[in-house]
């Protein structure tokens, strides 16, 4: 019940409610003011007038002086109020009286009326009205109706004019109250009925909306009021959310079915991707195992036969049985670095922090140790870390550094230098050396395998390095490039992503 | 001593020549039999015709083999009483990791692999033979 009362507190209706309440009472209250006021003027007028009568009456010569001491007359003209009324003399003699005790008195001499008030020079008629009863005094005119003879003093009781007044007033704020009462309950009532029980329903329409039900439709009468603007728009709404929910939930369905196909799909991949790399792996085992063992033969045998017939073969045949060997040699070379390029590809990376200037320094010092006579300056920055697999970027890192120191062993004063760079807010490691470079219009074949853009002449190698390089760098999710101009030198940039 | 075999377990014969002229090099006067596969080795270690005094002192032996592979051989060498402490050395061309850790694993006393250039290939065949013919001494026959 309380929360009943507490809910209805807050409700559109009684606010509405209590608006129209106090409209009424302020409406209700001006109104008051001016119909009581004018219901007391009209009464006042009245008595007023009924006091003012007989004076009027004998100037018109209607009405005898007598006539004022005459009761029945004097009730029959100014009605059951009176108190007294006389005839008074402009010295203040009263000549006629209800009351024969009066008579030939002086009214200052008559302690119940008050003769202050009594103004025997206004020529005009005087009305003094007191709580609860009202005093006319009027003046006879004699024949030139200018000069006052005589004063009429005509008392009469209020008391029950004032009743009337009361009663008037007690009905109107009775019925001002009565009216207010059952205005607002109308009222309240019809606003209720075309308002509150219409947002309620909307209300619960939209609750079972927000609880997932978007078929529910608000009763839309085309009542065209602002409510009714509402229930069109909210069925709108629910109508678009419903449509939209049908569609989301096919795209879901949908997407269920794709997703539930690209795992499918995936794992047949996955799977024939396994059988690949199996069939790779016993490749790379064969290529390891069996072509090494007739490259083996034919070295073997030729150094057999250079050893135990000596004697028997001339310089061009020992020369010829040496091509071999060499040949062999670098057939042997070329097959170890596709067997390594190969198992780079299969690698599963190691990450862990490291520190590639410590790195570049501990190859360097392998390399002066290995090339003494080569006089390189070497410039590291220091502290330079990522993270990565720590031996492939040992293998990246020896790749690099021993490009440089090839290409520069033409060189007089040999600079190479290990530094970072940022390109678009990513550390970029850079080796740059100041060697013989090469032709950017070369540079797609740099990191293919076994191309080569120098001579075997000019420059050993097989060509794998860097095609390592990179297949190293992939597996990091990085990049690696290199810009160079012919004699100038070369860079050689990679990023490393985790 | 010198009359105590070798095994060479070794199925290409350019191989086999090979490595039979680089062991005789040195004027090795040890027997060497060869076995042309897993099975042979076997056969020879295992077999009905031989006794324990014909076991020999050092075993060569190739990993790919026809029949029964080397590893395989190795498992049965190592796990048979009377040739489990028989030195065994590895002589193959793989270098793959797997072959390496599955041979120590399993036992074997060395693991050499057969370079191409044949100057290399004297060369480790010199060291094996230093190494389980001179200086080593032979676990006791029983």
């Amino acid at each position: 019940m309380l929360i009943k009362l507490k809910q209805f507190a807050k409700s559109l209706s009684f606010k509405v409610g209590i608006v129209i309440i106090l409209v009424e009472i302020i409406t209700l209250s001006i109104l008051g003011v001016f119909y009581i006021n004018r219901f007391s003027i009209e009464v006042d007028q009245r008595i007023n007038h009924n006091a003012q009568l007989p004076g009027l009456l004998i100037n018109e010569g209607v009405l005898d002086l007598d006539a004022i001491a005459d009761s029945e007359i004097m009730h029959h003209i100014v009605g059951e109020e009176l108190l007294s009324g006389m005839i008074i003399g402009i010295n203040g003699t009263i000549y006629c009286s209800h009351d024969n005790k009066f008579l030939g008195k002086n009214i200052s001499q008559i302690d119940n009326v008050d003769h202050a008030l009594l103004d025997f020079n206004n020529t005009q008629i005087q009305s003094y009205f007191f709580k609860d009863r009202i005093i006319s005094f009027s003046p006879i005119f004699a024949s030139d109706k200018i000069t006052p003879q005589f004063f009429v003093y005509i008392e009469l009781d209020t008391r029950e004019t004032n009743t009337e007044k009361e009663i008037n007033r007690n009905i109107f704020i009775l019925g001002s109250v009565l009216t207010i009462l059952i205005t607002s309950i109308i009222i309240i009532m019809v606003f209720s009925r075309t308002v509150t029980r219409r947002v309620h329903s909307l209300t619960k329409i939209l609750r079972q909306a927000e609880k997932g039900d978007l078929t529910v439709r608000s009763n839309y009468i085309s009542s065209g009021d602002e409510i009714g603007i509402i229930q069109l728009r909210t069925n709108a709404m629910l109508a678009a959310n419903q449509e939209f929910k049908e569609k989301q939930i096919k795209a879901q369905k949908e997407l269920k079915k794709y997703s539930e196909n690209l795992e499918a799909m995936v794992r047949e991949r996955t799977i024939k991707l396994g059988v690949i790399n199996k069939e790779l792996e016993a490749f790379s085992y064969s290529v390891s195992h069996d072509l090494r063992a007739p490259l083996r033969g034919i070295d073997g045998f030729s150094q057999a036969l250079l050893e135990d017939y000596e004697s028997k073969l001339d310089k061009q045949g020992k020369d010829y049985l040496n091509r071999i060997r060499s040949a062999t040699s670098r057939m042997s070379e070329l097959i170890n670095d596709l067997l390594s390029l190969s198992r780079i590809a299969q690698k599963k990376l190691n990450y862990e922090k490291v520190n590639l200037s410590k790195m570049v320094n501990e190859i360097v010092e392998d390399y002066k140790k290995l090339q003494p006579e080569r006089e390189i300056e070497f410039k590291i920055v220091p502290m330079l870390t990522t993270a990565g697999d720590k031996k492939l970027i040992r293998i990246v890192l020896e790749n690099l550094l021993s490009n440089a120191i090839k290409y520069t062993k033409n060189n007089n004063n040999t600079i190479v230098k290990f530094e970072s760079i940022n390109i678009n807010r990513s550390k970029v490691f850079v080796i740059r050396d100041n060697g013989v470079g090469f032709d950017m219009t070369y540079k797609d074949k740099l990191f293919v395998p076994f191309q080569r853009l120098h001579s075997q002449l000019e420059f050993e190698g097989t060509g794998i390095g860097l095609a390592i390089v990179q297949r190293i760098i992939n597996l990091h999710n990085g990049k690696v490039w290199a810009e160079s101009q012919v004699g100038k030198g070369a860079a050689f940039y990679f990023t490393l992503k985790s | 001593m010198n009359k105590k075999t070798i095994l060479l377990v070794e199925d290409n014969p350019d191989d086999e020549i090979l490595t039979l002229r680089a062991l005789k090099k040195d004027n090795l006067a040890n027997k060497i039999t060869v076995a042309r596969d897993g099975e042979e080795a076997l056969e020879y270690l295992f077999g009905k015709n031989h006794d324990g005094n014909d076991l020999p002192v050092l075993i060569i032996l190739d990993l790919k083999l026809p029949k029964i592979g080397g590893i395989e051989v190795l498992r049965k060498i190592r796990s048979e009483k009377k040739t489990k402490l028989l030195p065994v050395v590895i002589l193959t061309s793989s270098n793959e990791e797997k072959d390496l850790i599955e041979s120590y694993s399993l036992g074997a006393n060395s693991y050499i692999r057969k370079p191409v250039d044949f100057n290399q290939f004297l060369e480790a065949a010199r060291q094996l033979k230093l190494y389980w013919l001179v200086l080593n001494e032979s676990p006791p026959v029983r």
